[in-house]
């Protein structure tokens, strides 16, 4: 079965980038256009997400919010999750992402070197 | 306004900066190589059918950057990039929502810049406006608000770059002038 990967973005023309860039790999994307609308996608779909790749900024709910519910409960608490930012990621900001478990941090816009690396790094796990 | 006062209030530091950080952002997010031209005609007022905004301010100065552009040439970039295709163009919300990106991406990385001399900026949400907003409502020449004009050229295409500066604290001034390390750090897994 192919993984599942969501794409978390306020910018359809982001997602439709990074989905397109992901389409080499074969793997399944969701598509979510804040924190909540992921939150609502994985919560009604039948499967786990092998990965999340969110935005940090984004209305309703940030990024980090919508990580923080993930992790804070048990079915979703080891989704690999990975934040792409516009503005560097700070130094603040870095500690408590890395201190919630996320994967990693990649500056926008992502490459496609990057989408190799971090599929690289999903299939490690 | 004497020459000294003026000249104490020289903007060159920091349009370079934001010339220099506006024309790589535009490279990597158009995936092309875009050539940096002067803007012959300043008082055009009209640089693009649209344009999108974003406003980097801190306690110290405020910049206000336009990007202008017309649908046709965005467009143009997005098939490039396989977002949209001669069969199936952008839509003008797609079209703008790709440049309020850009903006956002551009402005991000004038924030990241001004954090390493020092500065702690903040950054708006981009806008879009119509792009004909260019009159300047007084022609009183003020030392510490200045203006820069750039355009950034592939091919066929274009943007027009305009940036408003506002200069509250002039020590500012000094972290511009600043030598800062900018080889940026893209990525990092934990």
């Amino acid at each position: 079965m192919a993984k599942l990967y969501v794409i978390v973005d306020d910018s359809k023309i982001v997602r439709m980038r990074v989905k397109a860039q992901l389409e080499f790999y074969e793997v399944e994307v969701l598509m979510a256009e804040d924190g909540l609308d992921a939150w609502n996608q994985i919560n009604s779909s039948d499967r786990v997400p092998d990965l999340v790749i969110s935005d940090l900024n984004m209305p309703n709910l940030s990024g980090m919010e919508l990580l923080k519910k993930l992790k804070s409960n048990e079915k979703y608490n080891s989704i690999p999750f990975i934040f792409v930012t516009s503005i560097g990621f700070q130094e603040d900001m870095r500690e408590e992402a890395k201190k919630l478990g996320v994967l990693g941090w990649f500056s926008k816009p992502l490459k496609d070197e990057h989408i190799g690396l971090i599929i690289e790094k999903v299939d490690s796990l | 306004m004497s020459a000294s006062e003026l000249n104490s209030y020289d903007p060159s530091h920091l349009d370079k900066i934001i010339r220099e950080i506006v024309s790589t952002s535009a490279g990597s997010y158009f995936m092309t190589d875009m050539s940096m031209h002067e803007v012959e005609i300043r008082d055009d007022f009209v640089y693009g059918e649209v344009m999108s905004a974003i406003l980097i301010h801190s306690t110290e100065f405020v910049s206000l950057l336009k990007i202008h552009y017309s649908y046709s040439d965005i467009n143009n970039f997005l098939e490039k990039s396989g977002i949209s295709s001669s069969e199936k163009p952008a839509s003008v919300d797609d079209i703008e929502d790709s440049m309020n990106e850009f903006a956002n991406l551009a402005g991000g990385r004038v924030v990241e810049n001004m954090g390493l001399r020092g500065v702690r900026c903040s950054l708006s949400i981009p806008v879009t406006s119509p792009g004909y907003d260019e009159i300047l409502s007084s022609d009183i020449i003020l030392a510490h608000e200045f203006r820069d004009y750039f355009t950034l050229k592939d091919e066929n295409r274009s943007l027009t770059i305009t940036t408003s500066n506002k200069i509250k604290d002039p020590n500012i001034l000094t972290n511009f002038k600043q030598e800062i390390e900018t080889v940026r750090v893209e990525s990092a897994f934990f």
